[in-house]
């Protein structure tokens, strides 16, 4: 739908999809108590937390030890005025990057996440 | 002359080429739309079923839409096309509630709008919008009565279905399973 994550301010395709969903297996969903629609914030290992929230899509369509995000949101830019904060951005989660020794190809795929069900940013405000 | 379109659930995926080349094409309003894809998912993981359709109106050589408008806006033309006439549809909206596909919508400027099969295409030999940007060719369009015609073959090689039979409205959206 969209492209090299630059389309999302597209009024037509921002028509057919305004934001990223996080495909998350029923089954991890429930030991989560994540209902569908529900907005969640990413961890990853090394403590960086996603700058926007992003709605939970529990379905069959995704395996119990992963979850999938379409790339190309959660964009930190206000002037993008219809893609402003819509959806997480899975690259600010890319912390730890591998790189081939031999020809210096970039592995990006050594990361794990994990959900926060409260704001964290409203956290630090109360502590 | 029989226009109808057969959709191959196994290849589409989904991308909304389709609903975006409609809207394009025949100005549909913001946030409306002519077509739109359905995403069906049964079972569970690992043995997943997913079948994606790219729906439209049905073109029903049967259409209650067509029998129920009272000022007869709504009528089939050759190839058996419902159309709409906008000047005569004075917006009642019986025809959205007759429709088994909820293939209709009510335009702002006040009458009810639908797919047309991009007529204005075919009358110049092409395809519709959707058939020809389909980036997984999962559209096929033609004539049913010209056995040559690229839906007739795509009918006689593959098993299909069509969407609510019980309705009896006898749509011609095939879709190949």
């Amino acid at each position: 739908m969209h492209t090299f994550s630059r389309t999302t301010n597209n009024p037509n395709l921002d028509d057919l999809m305004d934001e990223n969903k996080l495909w998350v297996n029923p089954r991890v969903a429930e030991i989560w108590g994540i209902e569908n629609g529900q907005k969640v914030w990413l961890k990853n290992q090394d403590d960086v937390v996603s700058s926007f929230p992003i709605k939970v899509r529990v379905t069959e369509r995704i395996r119990w030890d992963s979850v999938y995000m379409v790339h190309g949101f959660g964009h930190k830019e206000k002037r993008l005025s219809r893609s402003y904060g819509k959806g997480a951005s899975d690259s600010e989660l890319v912390t730890h990057v591998m790189t081939d020794p031999v020809m210096g190809g970039t592995g990006m795929r050594g990361n794990f996440v994990t959900f926060l069900l409260g704001n964290p940013k409203k956290e630090e405000v109360e502590s | 002359m029989r226009y109808a379109m057969a959709i191959d659930t196994k290849k589409c995926v989904g991308c909304g080429d389709c609903v975006v080349a409609c809207q394009t094409e025949n100005n549909v309003p913001h946030g409306y739309c002519r077509d739109w894809i359905v995403e069906n998912v049964s079972g569970s993981y690992p043995n997943v079923e997913i079948e994606l359709r790219s729906e439209r109106c049905n073109h029903c050589d049967n259409a209650p839409c067509v029998r129920c408008c009272p000022t007869g806006a709504s009528h089939i033309v050759e190839g058996g096309i419902v159309m709409v006439t906008h000047n005569e549809c004075i917006g009642c909206g019986a025809c959205i509630e007759s429709c088994p596909y909820d293939a209709r919508y009510s335009h702002p400027e006040g009458y009810v709008d639908k797919c047309t099969f991009c007529k204005h295409r075919l009358d110049k030999g092409q395809n519709p919008a959707c058939v020809e940007v389909c980036p997984t060719k999962c559209l096929h369009f033609g004539d049913l009565d010209d056995p040559n015609s690229d839906v007739s073959k795509a009918l006689k090689n593959r098993r299909w279905k069509v969407l609510a039979p019980e309705a009896g409205t006898k749509p011609q959206l095939y879709f190949l399973t």
